[in-house]
């Protein structure tokens, strides 16, 4: 394919004039039908390296996505963009919605399924009978028992690859070891000779990273930061209680403009906190895990952890979110000791223990499907996927291993006293060739004070005139000439 | 009034009484809008309509644990079949915290209860939309996802065959005659929820803020603010609003659920109700049960076609005499007596009760 046509289509459907480090790669490989692995960092663009050589290929580009928001999130994007061909497959469909799909798959030019969805056979049936010019395999570390995510659905992927007559595939992730990466490869069928891996370092050199041990001061170093550092900033909590107090606090206190955001807060307010943080109406966020996913604000300057996260990778994903913009940003770690024991409490409410485990598989037929506890549901899952139990038990047993390594490399991490991000770069199998100045707080001991923000810039909170007739000829440009124009 | 309880706790106390008894599992049960015919009957009798279906998805390990702190602060007292009646002391610190404070009571009927939430998710995309159609914007982030709600208003909106624009000065203007009929408050929260162009809405917690407002209370107060939204416009000249609420309620099967609906439109063809049962494939009891729902969720519903005229004034007379009058009663005084016909009877009189008080 002509290099100009792909620049051209860069250009005209994502509005970019040059591609990001790895894109055009991949986006090669892909025209060549070569089925591809993409390992770029978070905020890189993987999406352009599917929906670019999508629109040069004929046929549908069916996307299997792991979690609803992203789904939508991807759906809303390519709409905005002018692409009309675009739906989403998920638990949320009704069936109307799925009627139409069906009817209209010959034109459509992206589906997006979960992965749940694609086991279908009545699906995979539908979609066999239309030429398909892609299959996508979004967040591919899914798949990996040793990935952060994994996903028992996502296994059966090469299964569907098979049945779907082995399209051009491509694998995308932002963070995977080399064993993930492996097990990505032969899950989906990629064999060594048909197959290109993309793959860039997960470090982001703007983000510094800076571990700070605080020593029954946490809230008070919190603060602290909170107010020195530059804005706008997000700071994870493992708790929603947590997120909310501290949010409280952090608007009576500072008086600064923050919420929270986790689960608990309804839908519609979910995204309007993300609105208000985009259009910088709001500068901190204070999340649980939950936030950031499709969040794609580019002047992210700080993101501070409150409580150690579970595994690195979840941990570069979420700092991930900063510097976007390519300017500098801090991720910090606040950590006191025993902190530890939150995350290992809450890995031992994940998974189901041998007793549940068993309990399912014999009462299955008197549990409800749908059980609040997630270690039921997951016990139910491998129940009714038809896992053997001690097959069940052992693939537990392993992700309970792999997540306490997981924790302990964490913790590693914090008390490593050579350059963290060599240290964390370690974990995915990279070496680091060259440092960067203030590449950590193990580099610079005082590396936030480069981020701390020019006091006379700090904003107050602004008085808002609350009269609603004001903001109604706002939102409608309501003036006195169109008042005069009305009909009633 | 104790200072570090919350909302919450008051409003679940207000929900019982000196008379008859709430247990946790109905209380949950109406939370969660559970659509069963006793269920929508004891909202009925105990008017507990602002409760009904409002905590989709509040656990009952957490509404026990509100009950307990009720029954610890004796606010309220156990009484039989495992329920609670309003205590004295309850009483009392009610009305004392409801003195200088709206108490949630407009919403008088279960008629729009499976309608509030679709229609407010609907109103809010459909503001948007118009907002953006005014200034010409087609790029922008649609601030309701939930795809089965964006459908529903592209679908309204297509029926509609119109250019948007005009739509949008219609919608503006029609809102704004809607809004004036509500109090300053109550259109300053419906309309600082909303998103435009440009402009983002408030959440719940931004708006109890500057309200000065507990978050749950205000959640509360705008599902009350979406009924008389709902009430205003059915009854208004608006025809766009009205259009917008037509769709809504035509696809919500009019606040009744599908399979009620279903006999509802053969009864309305005037089909007898063995006939329907039949023609269904369905227990007679299940289309009683259909006539009970019809009638506990549209207060206007003629109940007098399906009570033979005998039985209706006799069941009425022995109500009037009897205060303790019940089913067992009636059935001893005659053996042939359908539950329905002493069900509506007994919808009647409650109804009548409270519009004569």
């Amino acid at each position: 394919m002509n290099l100009s046509i792909i620049k051209q289509t860069l250009e005209e459907k994502f509005g970019f004039k040059a591609f990001k480090p790895g894109q055009l790669e991949a986006i090669d490989a892909v025209l060549h039908d070569f089925d591809t692995l993409v390992m770029l960092p978070t905020g890189s663009g993987k999406s352009v390296c599917y929906q670019l050589p999508g629109y040069l290929k004929e046929g549908l580009v069916l996307v299997i996505s792991p979690l609803l928001s992203l789904m939508q999130d991807q759906v809303e994007r390519l709409k905005k963009a002018g692409e009309r061909q675009v739906a989403a497959l998920n638990s949320l469909s009704s069936y109307k919605e799925k009627k139409r799909i069906f009817n209209n798959l010959n034109n459509l030019k992206f589906l997006y399924v979960s992965p749940e969805m694609i086991q279908y056979d009545f699906i995979i049936n539908k979609l066999v009978e239309v030429p398909l010019a892609l299959l996508v395999v979004d967040e591919a570390h899914c798949i990996s028992q040793w990935g952060m995510d994994f996903r028992p659905d996502y296994l059966k992927i090469g299964e569907v690859k098979e049945k779907l007559n082995n399209p051009v595939t491509i694998a995308l992730t932002a963070t995977a070891t080399n064993r993930v990466r492996e097990e990505i490869k032969n899950s989906l069928k990629m064999d060594a000779e048909h197959t290109k891996e993309v793959i860039y370092s997960v470090n982001r050199d703007a983000i510094k990273l800076k571990v700070e041990i605080c020593e029954g001061n946490k809230k008070e170093k919190l603060k602290e930061y909170v107010k020195k550092l530059q804005k706008p900033g997000i700071i994870y909590f493992s708790s929603k209680k947590m997120a909310d107090e501290y949010a409280q606090e952090l608007r009576s206190e500072l008086g600064l403009l923050v919420e929270s955001y986790h689960s608990d807060i309804l839908t519609d307010d979910k995204i309007k906190i993300q609105q208000q943080f985009i259009e910088n109406s709001i500068q901190i966020v204070c999340a649980t895990s939950a936030f950031g996913m499709g969040i794609d604000k580019s002047d992210i300057r700080f993101v501070i952890h409150y409580h150690v996260p579970s595994n690195p990778e979840m941990y570069l994903q979420e700092i991930g979110r900063c510097s976007r913009d390519g300017k500098d940003g801090i991720a910090i770690l606040l950590f006191e000791y025993g902190d530890q024991y939150i995350q290992k409490r809450l890995q031992e409410d994940a998974l189901p223990d041998k007793t549940l485990l068993s309990y399912v598989y014999k009462n299955s037929h008197n549990l409800k499907f749908n059980q609040e506890d997630p270690k039921v549901q997951i016990a139910q899952y491998y129940q009714t996927s038809k896992v053997p139990l001690n097959v069940a038990s052992r693939q537990i047993e392993i992700r309970e291993n792999l997540k306490s390594d997981q924790l302990e490399f964490m913790i590693q991490y914090i008390w490593h006293k050579g350059c963290k991000r060599s240290f964390i770069l370690g974990y995915f199998d990279e070496i680091l060739d060259t440092t960067t100045s203030n590449c950590c707080s193990s580099c610079n001991s005082k590396l936030e004070q480069i981020f701390f923000e020019d006091e006379s810039i700090s904003i107050v909170n602004k008085n808002v005139d609350m009269n609603w007739r004001n903001r109604l000829k706002e939102l409608y440009k309501i003036d006195d000439e169109s008042i005069k124009n009305r009909k009633i | 009034m104790v200072s570090n309880v919350e909302y919450i706790t008051y409003f679940i106390l207000s929900l019982f009484n000196r008379d008859s008894s709430l247990n946790s599992a109905q209380l949950i049960h109406i939370f969660h809008g559970r659509r069963t015919p006793s269920m929508l009957f004891k909202v009925e009798k105990e008017k507990l309509y602002s409760a009904f279906g409002l905590f989709k998805t509040l656990k009952k390990s957490t509404l026990d644990q509100q009950l307990k702190k009720l029954v610890e602060m004796k606010w309220i007292e156990s009484s039989e079949n495992k329920g609670y009646k309003l205590s004295k002391k309850g009483s009392e610190v009610l009305k004392e915290y409801f003195l200088n404070r709206d108490y949630p009571d407009k919403i008088v009927s279960l008629e729009n209860a499976t309608i509030r939430k679709s229609f407010f998710y609907q109103f809010q995309l459909v503001s948007q939309i118009f907002s953006e159609a005014t200034y010409k914007n087609k790029q922008y982030s649609p601030t309701i996802k939930d795809p089965v709600q964006q459908v529903a208003v592209k679908e309204w909106l297509t029926s509609l065959d119109k250019p948007l624009l005009n739509l949008a000065k219609d919608w503006s203007s029609e809102l704004e005659i809607i809004l004036e009929k509500l109090t300053e408050e109550e259109a300053m929260m419906l309309v600082w929820k909303l998103t435009g162009h440009e402009l983002v809405g408030n959440t719940n917690r931004q708006l109890a803020e500057i309200l000065s407002l507990d978050t749950v209370e205000l959640y509360i107060l705008l599902d009350q603010i979406v009924e008389q939204l709902i009430y205003l416009i059915d009854k208004s000249e608006c025809t766009l609003l009205k259009s917008f609420l037509h769709q809504i309620n035509e696809n919500h099967y009019y606040g009744l659920s599908k399979s009620t609906y279903v006999t509802a439109v053969y009864i309305k063809n005037r089909i007898k109700l063995v006939d329907i049962a039949l023609k269904r494939n369905l227990k007679l009891s299940t289309i009683h049960e259909h006539i009970l729902e019809i009638t506990l969720v549209k207060q206007t519903f003629n109940i007098k076609p399906f009570i033979p005229d005998e039985i209706y004034q006799q069941l009425h007379y022995a109500f009037k005499k009897d205060p303790y009058f019940n089913f067992q009663k009636a059935k001893q005084e005659n053996k042939n007596l359908q539950f329905l016909w002493y069900r509506l009877v007994e919808i009647e009189r409650i109804r009548n009760e409270s519009i004569n008080n």
